[in-house]
């Protein structure tokens, strides 16, 4: 592996890994720092590599692939949603 | 967050503590696979119903499927035509749903909608206007964050919640509702345009939501996730826009600690607070701690008040809460719901 792939430790790539489960619920599998890293002799294509902030260990290490169908979401689960769902009414009247 | 899937059902999701973040990693997938990150709104006013697909799409797709979708003209005789790009057979395939999407937003097709829309309610065509609820309603569901932005828009929703008044199996006057009943009331003034044109559009989006395409199921939930995520950022960010304006919180605390406030006006007030702690409990860590910074600072003053509306938040339907000044006359207000 390249040096290239020691990810910067701040905020900004700060990230959590979750994987969905068989009962289709999103398991936390840590929180590390995420970089993206150029192909290089030994690996020869992009990847996405998330390295743990505890002890730097390689948390997922995910070749970008031409086919895959990568979402940008803005989402949260389920359960925080609901705790927002009465937020709004009380600025307004029945 | 970026979620994708690795093989059959190995789901991914990267979930990032800063927006920025998110955005810079994207922009290297998007390298990668050779697409513009900051494809989003194309707003086209080109009046061909042909959308051109990029050159792109066709090589990361294999010409597995059609990348030209040719969107129907927006007129009565087509009406049919349009709501069967949205058959059930024609949507299951996510790239189709992508490829109409965009199709839609870069014709101005939601305006055309629209437009016709007016006509027929004003030639009272009912069949017409029925067929308008079905295609309004499909491209919500096609769950795109694109098409919500359009169908949100100023300009349009209450045109949009009009189309979704034609549900052949119940048919409702949402929009008379909205204007007539549903009316603001802000527990302090807002001063900031912005901010509250952002609150009404999250009420109506929060009416649609649950009065108009409420979720039979978890299932038709998630087709919804992009509406909730879309609702769930407003609030975010009309919380941030609150606590951002140094006199909102003082009022709000200075106001409770009126003598003179009807009981009314501070239960009112109590489940504002309410809400709004119970809120700030799940806005990310950053925005957390600015936002009991802030908190702090009234602390001293209005402790009652505050350590109230945390014991408020914790009892989440049934609780009764306190002013500092009710509190030491041991009058309560009831503020359950």
């Amino acid at each position: 592996m390249s040096a290239s792939a020691t990810p910067p430790t701040n905020n900004r790539s700060r990230v959590k890994l979750y994987t969905l489960n068989e009962e289709r619920q999103w398991d936390d599998r840590g929180t590390g720092f995420v970089t993206c890293i150029s192909p290089t002799t030994l690996n020869n294509s992009h990847s996405i590599i998330v390295k743990s902030e505890i002890d730097g260990s390689t948390l997922l290490e995910s070749k970008i692939q031409l086919h895959t169908k990568y979402q940008k979401q803005q989402v949260n689960t389920r359960e925080t949603m609901n705790i927002f769902r009465n937020f709004i009414f009380v600025i307004r009247k029945h | 967050m970026i979620v994708w899937s690795e093989g059959e059902k190995y789901d991914l999701a990267l979930s990032f503590q800063e927006k920025a973040g998110c955005d810079d990693i994207w922009e290297n997938i998007c390298d990668v696979q050779g697409k513009d990150s900051t494809t989003f709104l194309t707003n086209s006013t080109s009046d061909s119903a042909v959308y051109e697909s990029d050159d792109e799409c066709i090589e990361s797709n294999e010409n597995y499927l059609s990348t030209t979708i040719n969107l129907p003209p927006v007129d009565l005789t087509h009406l049919r035509d349009i709501c069967d790009l949205f058959l059930p057979e024609r949507v299951r395939d996510a790239t189709r749903r992508d490829y109409l999407a965009r199709a839609i937003e870069s014709n101005n097709y939601v305006r055309k909608l629209i437009e016709l829309f007016h006509m027929c309610e004003d030639l009272e065509n009912t069949e017409s206007l029925q067929q308008l609820y079905e295609i309004i309603r499909s491209i919500f569901y096609l769950n795109k964050s694109s098409l919500f932005e359009i169908l949100f828009s100023e300009e349009f929703i209450l045109d949009v919640i009009g189309c979704l008044e034609y549900d052949p199996t119940k048919q409702r006057k949402h929009r008379e509702f909205l204007n007539q009943k549903a009316t603001f009331k802000e527990v302090i003034p807002i001063g900031n345009q912005e901010l509250l044109n952002k609150i009404h559009q999250t009420y109506r989006i929060q009416y649609i939501q649950d009065a108009i395409l409420p979720a039979p199921s978890l299932f038709e939930e998630n087709l919804l996730s992009t509406m909730n995520s879309f609702l769930f950022f407003n609030k975010v960010e009309i919380v941030t826009l609150l606590y951002e304006d140094p006199k909102f919180l003082s009022q709000l605390f200075s106001t409770l600690k009126d003598d003179q406030l009807s009981d009314d006006k501070r239960k009112d007030l109590m489940l504002f607070l309410k809400e709004f702690c119970v809120f700030s409990q799940t806005l990310q860590q950053q925005n957390r701690d600015n936002f009991f910074q802030v908190k702090h600072s009234f602390n001293e003053e209005y402790e009652c008040v505050v350590v109230v509306a945390f014991v408020g938040t914790c009892n989440s339907w049934n609780f009764e809460c306190y002013s500092s000044d009710a509190c030491k006359s041991n009058r309560f207000i009831n503020c359950s719901e």
